[in-house]
């Protein structure tokens, strides 16, 4: 049932690290996944081409905005997680894919310079939930974070998307080598030799704790929905 | 500690299915448009450039005219090769149509 919506106009934040570590940690534990690349410089496209590509995990590459509905619509009927890495500019494509979105995630990192741009692509998902008179449900996510430190800056910028009510993830996606080295070495965290990135099974953890919490919240979003799909009853499809 | 059961988040995920698809939706696609325009988000791709239907033909005579726009877009889908896949100039559209009528008329064509 999940389109998940990558967005933010600003570049460099995670979008593409966040994209793949999430389609990457559902496959890996039994879920069909597409991904669809809709970035022009096609960075998960370029990691399906090194081995190690999960077997429940697909890569689609779209670019052109004529053809990202259609591209999600034909994804969404094939795999039950759709997972949509876009380009960090303000751009028309975003706005198409965010119209099919279940939930849109925004990463940002801990800065003002990035909240701000993170609120773009807020005040995009509301200008369209205007004009398609429906709910479109996002949520922050920080990104590149410290383990070790949690500097005043980041603690701002939390609290002002406290204030403002912005709905955001209690996980932050920490700033791990192994999140950089799967587009290196290809395949998913778990794949990742351990003697090469010593933090893997730290990032493993961050991945996991990451996808859970999704899956509480579209779990969350299906309840509000009143019950489609993904029915509470959990049963396998026959 | 030992004995204890934490849940599995990612033991149920057959509960997440793919979507059905839908029948023909109304196309959004003008709403999404104003939207993002609103808030800053434009269109990156160049508009479709008209095919440059420029190359020499060694024909000196302008011929211009009006035509309802049903035949107007027939021309041009003939020049294209829209129609039978052959590509033609406009004029050699015209031309072949006059040819056609003539046949018809059984007249002879002078020159």
């Amino acid at each position: 049932m999940p389109v998940i919506v990558l967005a933010s106009p600003k570049g460099g934040v995670g979008k593409s690290t966040t994209a793949l570590v999430l389609g990457t940690t559902l496959a890996e534990r039994g879920a069909a996944v597409t991904v669809i690349d809709a970035d022009p410089n096609q960075p998960i496209v370029g990691w399906a081409a090194l081995p190690g590509v999960p077997q429940a995990l697909d890569v689609v590459s779209c670019t052109s905005e004529k053809e990202i509905i259609p591209a999600i619509k034909e994804a969404a009927a094939r795999t039950p997680f759709v997972i949509v890495d876009l380009e960090g500019t303000a751009n028309l494509l975003v706005a198409y894919a965010i119209s099919r979105a279940d939930l849109v995630i925004v990463p940002t990192q801990g800065s003002h310079l990035d909240g701000k741009e993170a609120a773009k692509a807020i005040q995009l998902v509301k200008e369209q939930e205007e004009y398609l008179g429906r709910t479109i449900p996002f949520a922050v996510v920080i990104t590149r974070t410290s383990a070790a430190i949690r500097p005043k800056t980041l603690q701002h910028v939390e609290q002002l998307l406290r204030d403002a009510g912005i709905p955001m993830f209690r996980t932050q996606m920490l700033d791990r080598e192994p999140f950089r080295a799967v587009f290196s070495i290809g395949g998913s965290l778990e794949n990742l030799p351990q003697r090469e990135v010593s933090t893997r099974d730290a990032a493993i953890a961050n991945a996991e704790a990451f996808a859970s919490e999704l899956l509480e919240k579209l779990d969350d979003i299906a309840g509000a929905e009143g019950g489609p799909e993904n029915g509470a009853d959990g049963e396998e499809a026959a | 500690m030992a004995g204890e059961q934490r849940a599995n988040p990612f033991g149920n995920l057959g509960r997440f299915k793919p979507k059905t698809p839908e029948p023909a939706e109304p196309d959004q696609s003008a709403s999404v448009k104003t939207a993002a325009e609103r808030t800053g988000f434009q269109s990156r791709e160049a508009p479709v450039k008209k095919k440059r239907r420029g190359r020499r033909s060694g024909r000196t005579r302008a011929f211009t005219t009006k035509m309802t726009p049903d035949y107007h877009d027939l021309v041009y889908r003939l020049a294209d090769g829209e129609v039978d896949g052959r590509e033609r100039l406009v004029s050699e559209v015209i031309e072949q149509a006059l040819d056609a009528l003539m046949r018809e008329l059984g007249a002879e064509r002078a020159g």
